[in-house]
């Protein structure tokens, strides 16, 4: 028996006990399955020399870093990305806000017909909607334009946006604003001293949504944005056709990153509290 | 106390969409006074409190504060503050801050601030604790912090909401006595909302039964309890014995009314059912041929009585009501 007996699965299954046994089995491979693929990409990213029949790259390298930094049309998709996403989530914070907060105070006929609304706009494949934004936009020369795409990213966050900052401002107690107004605070400043500090969370987690949502946005930006404004996701379908495998897997990853760095962030707002409380219809 | 109307209310009407709320309510509270709106839930006198405080408009009638009206204005321009049941305080600001954001809205240089804090931080007993959050302290002590927050802005009418109603027994005895305190050295008026109604007999200086959105009695704590003005305010206040001696008519007498004697005749006689000792007296159930009739006595009387015994009740104070 070689010093290694141990590893052998009939070794493992007594220890673990049968039905264990196959659970963590089970788990194995869906991790394979589901992290795999990624793992590929990053071992790839970062690969110096490497080829078959080599597992593993046989050198790491940045080489292909500064391949992908020194494409001018993948450099320029990666600022066009990050504008997008910047500015279609203050837009939408500046549009949806106020109405969330309507949404969440006042008691009005049609209230819930309208929070149901913004819920449709996620039920169906967007391609209908975007293919009958097409229509208008070409009537209105939005058609190629930097408002047309950043409306485009704005219409994918929309029940993001309001849904979760309604719910979150619901939470805040009716009391706390009205003691504020009693203390001689008009409605502006309430809102702003003491109804969004306290609804922070729910809203940072509705940002969060949109940015990463806007940083994926693909279809629509394909069909609206060309030829001037390709964000990363436009890019990556010329990306995976046209450049080396090595490449596309470095572009990947300077997608995944920031939508990896946000989450990490922003870990300590993501509850199931703030989540469920943004789902209510109130 | 003087006999100036401070805050007056006059023929107030606010009803809501179900059809609850108050209809022509009429209220005089003089300087320095305190007055007690009492009742069950939905008998409408938070409803009343909100429409002076402005979180509620009146549909019609005028609310009048040293003469003025102030029906129109909103909440913030009013010269009242309002102390809630409970989220009093904003939990995103330390304890200094909440006390001087009205301070700093109405534009009090900084070193005032400090001092007024301060000042009013000794007066509710919460000296040192401007660093805290409201989270950090009790329910208790924020509802101080919260009477301190109304008090720095020297409001001309108080109003308060139910707010000991979230606190634990003996906490509320110890705020009420202090409030009270408060109130009479700075000679505030206030209007304070509660369904207790031992609450109500040991605050007020004037108290306000309501029931379904009227007013059923206004007076002193010994009027609302020695002479009260219909059966609905008898049973509200206090304990209360109703004796159905005719069809229609109740005999209404207090427990502590009834003098107890062996043997019968009396008022009313009965067999004793039951003796209970509740600390500094007892009561004692007695069985008589209108229903049971509870009285109160002293330890001492009541050894002298055993279940089973007759007994002759004799009554003292005892008012007449029709249905």
């Amino acid at each position: 028996m070689s010093s290694l007996s141990f590893l052998s699965p009939r070794h493992i299954s007594n220890t673990l006990g049968r039905k264990k046994f196959w659970e963590v089995i089970l788990l194995f491979s869906f991790l394979l399955v589901f992290y795999g693929p990624l793992l590929y990409t990053l071992v790839l990213a970062f690969a110096g020399q490497y080829t078959y029949p080599d597992v593993l790259p046989r050198t790491w390298s940045l080489q292909w870093w500064q391949y992908v930094l020194k494409q001018p049309a993948l450099v320029k998709s990666m600022l066009y990305s990050f504008q997008f996403a910047i500015c279609s989530v203050i837009l939408s914070l500046l549009v949806c806000l106020p109405a969330a907060y309507v949404l969440a105070r006042y008691k009005f006929t049609g209230r819930r017909l309208i929070m149901f609304t913004f819920l449709i706009g996620n039920a169906f494949p967007k391609i209908g909607m975007y293919t009958s934004m097409g229509i208008i936009y070409y009537k209105v020369g939005l058609m190629g334009s930097f408002m047309g795409v950043l409306l485009i990213h704005m219409l994918g966050s929309m029940m993001q946006m309001i849904w979760l900052p309604a719910g979150a401002f619901r939470s805040v107690p009716v009391q706390q604003e009205e003691a504020a107004r009693d203390v001689g605070a008009g409605p502006l400043r309430t809102f702003f001293y003491v109804t969004l500090p306290m609804a922070w969370p729910g809203i940072a987690v509705a940002c969060m949504f949109a940015f990463i949502g806007s940083l994926g946005e693909s279809v629509g930006t394909l069909m609206v944005g060309l030829p001037t404004y390709r964000t990363m996701m436009v890019e990556m379908y010329g990306v995976i056709l046209d450049y080396p495998a090595t490449a596309g897997a470095v572009f990947s990853m300077l997608l995944i990153l920031p939508n990896l760095l946000l989450i990490l962030v922003m870990r300590k707002y993501i509850g199931a509290e703030t989540m469920s409380k943004g789902y209510k219809m109130g | 106390m003087n006999e100036t109307i401070k805050l007056e209310i006059q023929n107030m009407t606010k009803l809501y969409k179900n059809g609850d709320g108050v209809k022509n309510i009429n209220l005089k509270v003089r300087q320095g006074e305190l007055m007690t709106l009492l009742g069950p839930s939905g008998c409408g006198k938070t409803t009343i409190l909100r429409t002076i405080g402005g979180f509620l408009e009146c549909n019609a009638g005028a609310i009048l504060i040293d003469g003025k009206d102030i029906a129109d204005l909103p909440p913030e321009k009013r010269p009242t503050a309002m102390v809630f049941q409970s989220y009093n305080l904003w939990p995103h600001m330390t304890v200094f801050d909440n006390l001087a954001f009205g301070l700093k809205l109405r534009k009090v240089p900084k070193a005032e601030i400090a001092d007024r804090i301060l000042d009013v931080l000794n007066l509710v007993k919460m000296p040192g604790t401007e660093k805290k959050y409201p989270n950090q302290m009790s329910g208790g002590q924020q509802q101080r912090i919260a009477i301190a927050r109304s008090l720095l802005l020297k409001p001309e009418v108080l109003l308060l909401d139910e707010p000991f109603s979230a606190l634990d027994a003996k906490i509320r005895m110890q705020m009420r006595e202090e409030l009270r305190k408060i109130q009479t050295d700075l000679d505030i008026t206030v209007v304070f909302v509660t369904h207790d109604q031992e609450e109500a007999m040991a605050l007020s200086d004037s108290t306000v039964v309501m029931n379904k959105g009227s007013i059923e009695q206004i007076g002193s704590p010994y009027e609302v309890y020695h002479h009260p003005a219909s059966r609905y305010v008898a049973d509200f206040i206090g304990e209360m014995n109703f004796i159905e001696t005719q069809a229609g008519m109740h005999t209404a007498v207090r427990p502590e009314n009834i003098r107890v004697e062996k043997g019968g005749g009396g008022d009313l006689e009965g067999q004793v059912r039951n003796i209970m000792m509740l600390g500094h007296y007892t009561e004692m159930v007695v069985q008589t041929r209108f229903g049971i009739v509870k009285a109160f006595l002293s330890g001492s009387e009541a050894d002298l009585f055993k279940r089973g015994e007759h007994v002759a009740l004799y009554f003292s104070d005892s008012r007449q009501f029709s249905e």
